[in-house]
């Protein structure tokens, strides 16, 4: 059977055209407007209350809209954005550098491979300045310098300094901003509030997304929310492969549900993998733990250059280390870029050269460092890492190596949305990771940060009036059929997971899952890989509907039922990633292809076959999927090959 | 809390001064005594003062063991199930002795007037000399009634460490500094008492005031 | 390590609750203590009984989502370590351990360790924010900050330290020049961050 079939190409109809740097702001004087008195008849329902979520929803309450929120933590200021360490980039310019809103823009497609649309990176690096302004008028404490202005930093692919920071909580103080105006709002009244709900299906009505089917996932209760439209802030899925970086919450089922109803699913395949996390330490692990990227600044990786050498590493001699990276790069050594570093330490644990208690780990070796600028310096510099190092491993990095490992981190591809973020479903909107628009097949180092605001504060708010505006809508309430028929799905599934009734555990089965994603999905995919992938998890799939035993009943807080219908989700993504991956025959920012490196193993792309977007069309359970193709146009950024040798 | 520990407070210090009066002699002291039964006379007629005082001071022991039993109260309705692995309360000696510490104040209290106010229960009960009625209390074959007294006394000491330091805080007192500075403050206040109300009982004991 | 756990399940809020113990065997001193837990649910599930429910998301010392009591302890022995970055190398083999939720009226147990703490969202709703709607702030470099200020963690810094960004530290008294932009921002700053590890 065929794995996909092809459909007819798709464009993005809503970016105006014209140069490049009067698009925005075209498309916000030509969008409709929603009169004042008009606006709080609508309500906008919205899921997710991380950076893109949280924003979204407190601007539009801020506009008169009735928002409803939904998260399924606790409170909304848990959501995952909290955990981003390094920054937020924009192009203020306050180095007197070269920086600007052209080179924001350009860095930003360039380090996304080419595979981002122009129009969408551009008026992300426009508003990008906004966004300094807002957060700093909320309060978060970004960086100074001692005459009281702005601090930035440099980070990974620019060369200009322009990433604001706050400590290394960056995304915490931003959330925390975000959070006090949504909570404005919620105390004003114009949100309402919905923690600890999941949405689990989306109402179509007359083709239009009007509402969701969520779980209260305290009561258990499921109810069906009516609105004017549908945004989804839901996160990224690199829970898919069990372990990552991620929240253990994260999951793909918002979209993934949205996608089962229409919504194309957008370049599936592209996953960022983070090349300094904490190894895995044995088969209880759970997640894995990110250390700042900038620690590659002072420590020297390496293994032992002979197979098996279970010598303890400072019994290892100079001669027998291989610092691999500053070997095989030159002139860039320890610090090429995530993906490079990535590889490079899976090839060498292939190898059989991996350290650790499960070989799958290279040293991050601070001695020379220490020797060099002092102890004091480097506890100055990364003394809060170096004890949350010890935290989790028991080992003091300051006497024995440092062990990593790369991890999942975070994943660029996304719904399919046009312009103005709307997806292939009318009415159904799309901001922050849960997209796919703006970073390519590559993410920047602070990029995510600064692509959940933009969405959230400033672009969908001006994007979902023009939606609005072509209404009104017709009434329509929880009794009407196609929602009748959306909660009866969401029940049927959920008593079918608890009547399995097997023998293994949902966990059990989302570690294996994970396993094969990592192996063959991972960091390098090939062809054979893929092909076997999609065997496993079909064959996998069928295990978990035969097999999978969740306890306790649907009518109370379950945690283990929550787990399994997120699972269920991952599954199906699962096979879409590895048929995107087996279907995009070249390699490209986050997505290696075995097949396809230069003769220095360097990714190679295929921009006469491969300059498009791949958004995926569902067609049901088990049919094999639609391809949209929508080709991507460089009119400003000409593509050209990365070296970092 | 606060307010009615302060004037309370307030009190204690006044009478320990008049206290200290006993090394000034017999006459003096007595004198010292029958004065305060004169205060504000004549715009006030006699011991009218000191019922003025002897209710404001009542009120204040009263709002005081009200306050604390209302926030005891509160304290237990905020937590309705107790941890069942409960550590040791965190905090000095005295901070939590504070509640039964006050019960051993209040009863000494009553004692205290009986004896050497209303005279039932001193051995010499003679209004009219004070000076004696205090010689003949603490005379060392009484040593038991001295004992009790120093326990007491040293029981309003710790009391008020805690409760001076926690009034400052009740009062608005909120950075670190100051809260160094009211710790000490508050030793400085318990223990300048402590000595000042004892010092009294032992010169008897000692003979060194007969 | 072979550990003893008391842990207490409570079916429901109206339910009474108890402690139940549990001893769990084949430990790893790498586990979190979350991993742990993870490992004592799958045998429970496997053999037909309720799991434990606790609270929990990013695992990496920062959410705040949390917060067990261990021991009588807020998130345990280690001092400054959350429930989730503990790991079980800090107990000893053969202990017995007690988990408990955190327990006050304000913040009753929904069931077994997991407890509603909306209150606190009450508490921020109620004022606890800068007012700055969207599209109204000023240029950010209009109104410096003190170094000090800006560096200094919230648990180390006097509350009347904590000032709004807008405000010129040091130069201008407190609420001299809100921004145009915010005429009714107030006076106090949002409630004081959380410290987090990391």
């Amino acid at each position: 059977m065929e794995l996909f079939t092809e459909g007819d190409p798709i464009a993005d109809t809503k970016a105006p055209a014209g140069p490049i740097d009067r698009r925005w702001e075209t498309r916000r004087f030509e969008a409709k407007l929603v009169n004042p008195a008009n606006r709080r008849k609508m309500t906008v329902i919205v899921v997710g209350t991380g950076l893109a979520g949280g924003s979204a929803a407190a601007t539009l309450a801020e506009q008169g809209y009735h928002v409803k929120s939904y998260c399924y933590q606790d409170s909304p200021r848990r959501a995952h954005s909290i955990a981003a360490q390094g920054g937020i980039n924009a192009a203020k310019n306050y180095r007197n550098d070269g920086d600007s809103v052209h080179r924001l823009f350009y860095d930003t497609v360039k380090g996304g491979d080419f595979r981002s649309r122009e129009s969408n990176v551009h008026r992300l690096a426009e508003v990008s300045v906004n966004i300094i302004d807002q957060c700093v008028a909320q309060g978060v404490p970004f960086a100074r310098e001692y005459g009281g202005l702005l601090d930035t930093r440099s980070f990974g692919g620019a060369q200009v300094q322009r990433t604001f920071y706050a400590r290394g909580q960056t995304g915490q103080q931003l959330l925390l901003g975000a959070y006090q105006a949504l909570e404005r709002q919620i105390g004003l009244g114009s949100v309402e509030m919905n923690a600890r709900h999941e949405m689990l299906e989306l109402v179509l009505v007359d083709g239009k997304a009007r509402g969701i089917v969520v779980r209260d996932l305290v009561t258990g209760e499921i109810s069906t929310e009516m609105a004017d439209a549908v945004v989804l802030a839901s996160g990224g899925y690199g829970n898919v492969f069990y372990l990552s970086t991620n929240a253990k919450g994260c999951n793909v089922t918002a979209t993934w549900r949205a996608h089962r109803k229409g919504a194309y699913f957008a370049n599936p395949c592209y996953t960022q993998i983070h090349p300094t996390c904490i190894p895995v330490s044995g088969d209880h692990q759970s997640k894995l733990t990110l250390m700042s990227e900038s620690l590659r600044n002072d420590g020297r990786v390496w293994v032992p250059k002979a197979k098996g050498d279970d010598r303890s590493p400072k019994d290892i001699p100079e001669d027998d280390r291989d610092y691999y990276l500053e070997r095989i790069y030159p002139s860039f050594g320890n610090l090429v870029p995530r993906d490079i570093a990535s590889r490079a330490a899976k090839n060498v644990c292939d190898e059989g050269r991996g350290v650790g208690p499960t070989k799958l780990g290279v040293y991050l070796d601070f001695a020379d460092a220490i020797h060099r600028l002092g102890r004091k310096a480097i506890e100055a510099k990364y003394g809060n890492l170096f004890e949350m190092y010890e935290r989790i491993t028991g080992e003091d990095p300051y006497e024995v190596p440092m062990r990593i490992y790369p991890a999942v981190h975070y994943t660029m591809g996304g719904l399919w949305v046009d312009y103005d973020l709307q997806s292939s479903i009318p009415g159904l909107f799309v901001i922050g990771e849960a997209n796919f628009s703006d970073h390519g097949a590559n993410r920047l180092g602070a990029s995510a940060l600064m692509q959940g605001l933009a969405d959230g504060y400033f672009v969908l708010p001006t994007t979902i009036a023009n939606y609005l505006a072509s209404g009104p809508l017709d009434k329509v309430d929880a009794s009407h059929p196609a929602a009748v028929e959306a909660r009866t799905d969401v029940e049927d599934r959920i008593r079918r997971l608890l009547a399995v009734n097997g023998d293994r555990t949902v966990d059990s089965f989302h570690r294996e899952l994970g396993q094969i994603m990592w192996e063959h999905c991972g960091m390098e995919r090939s062809e054979a890989g893929l092909r076997k992938a999609i065997d496993e998890i079909r064959a996998l799939r069928d295990q978990f509907w035969q097999r999978v035993k969740v306890s306790g009943t649907g009518e109370e807080l379950n945690q283990s039922l929550e787990k399994a219908g997120r699972v269920a989700d991952f599954f199906e993504l699962a096979e879409l990633m590895c048929i995107d991956a087996l279907h995009r025959e070249e390699s490209c920012g986050g997505h290696f292809r075995a097949e396809h490196q230069t003769p220095d193993g360097e990714a190679q792309r295929d921009d006469d076959r491969f300059a498009y977007v791949a958004a995926w069309e569902f067609t049901a359970t088990g049919e094999p999927s639609v391809l949209h193709k929508e080709d991507l146009k460089f009119e400003y950024v000409h593509p050209t090959q990365r070296s970092y040798k | 809390m606060a307010v009615t520990g302060i004037l309370l407070v307030l009190f204690l210090i006044v009478h320990m001064l008049g206290n200290l009066k006993i090394f000034t002699g017999e006459t003096s002291f007595d004198h010292y005594a029958h004065w305060l039964r004169d205060i504000g006379t004549p715009l006030l007629p006699h011991t009218w003062y000191l019922w003025i005082q002897r209710i404001v001071l009542t009120v204040a022991v009263v709002a005081h063991i009200v306050a604390a039993t209302v926030l005891a109260r509160r304290a237990r309705a905020a937590r309705p199930v107790k941890y069942a692995h409960r550590k040791k309360v965190q905090g000095s000696y005295a901070a939590r002795t504070m509640r039964w510490g006050g019960v051993i104040i209040l009863l000494f209290v009553i004692y205290h007037i009986l004896d050497l106010t209303t005279g039932h229960l001193n051995p010499q009960g003679d209004a009219s000399n004070p000076y004696g009625n205090v010689v003949a209390d603490f005379a060392p074959e009484r040593w038991y009634v001295t004992l009790f007294y120093t326990l007491a006394i040293v029981t309003v000491g710790f009391h008020l460490r805690h409760g001076a330091f926690s009034a400052f805080r009740s009062l608005g007192q909120q950075t670190p500094r100051g809260e160094r500075r009211a710790r000490n403050a508050a030793l400085v206040l318990a223990v300048a008492l402590c000595a000042g109300y004892l010092v009294v009982p032992f010169a008897v004991l000692t003979g060194l005031v007969s | 390590m072979n550990l003893t756990l008391r842990i207490w399940r409570q079916k429901g809020p109206e339910d009474k609750g108890r402690m139940v113990t549990y001893p769990v065997d084949d430990v790893s001193p790498d586990m979190s203590f979350l991993e742990m837990l993870d490992v004592l649910n799958e045998r429970l599930i496997l053999a037909g009984e309720d799991p434990v429910a606790f609270d929990h998301d990013c695992r990496e010392g920062i959410c705040g989502m949390c917060g067990l009591m261990i021991n009588g302890d807020a998130h345990g022995p280690q001092r400054g370590t959350t429930a989730c970055q503990l790991h079980m190398r800090q107990f000893k083999d053969g202990e017995t351990i007690d988990i408990e939720p955190w327990r006050a009226s304000a913040f009753p147990v929904v069931k077994d360790l997991v407890v509603n703490r909306n209150a606190f969202d009450k508490i921020i709703a109620a004022g606890g924010y800068i007012t700055a709607p969207t599209g109204s702030a000023p240029e950010a470099h209009s109104t410096p900050v003190a170094k000090a200020n800006a560096d200094a963690p919230s648990s180390r810094r006097p509350a009347s330290a904590a000032v709004p960004a807008w405000r010129p530290a040091r130069t201008a008294p407190a609420c001299s020049s809100p921004p145009p932009s915010s005429p009714s921002s107030r006076c106090c700053p949002r409630a004081s961050r959380s410290v987090t590890p990391g």
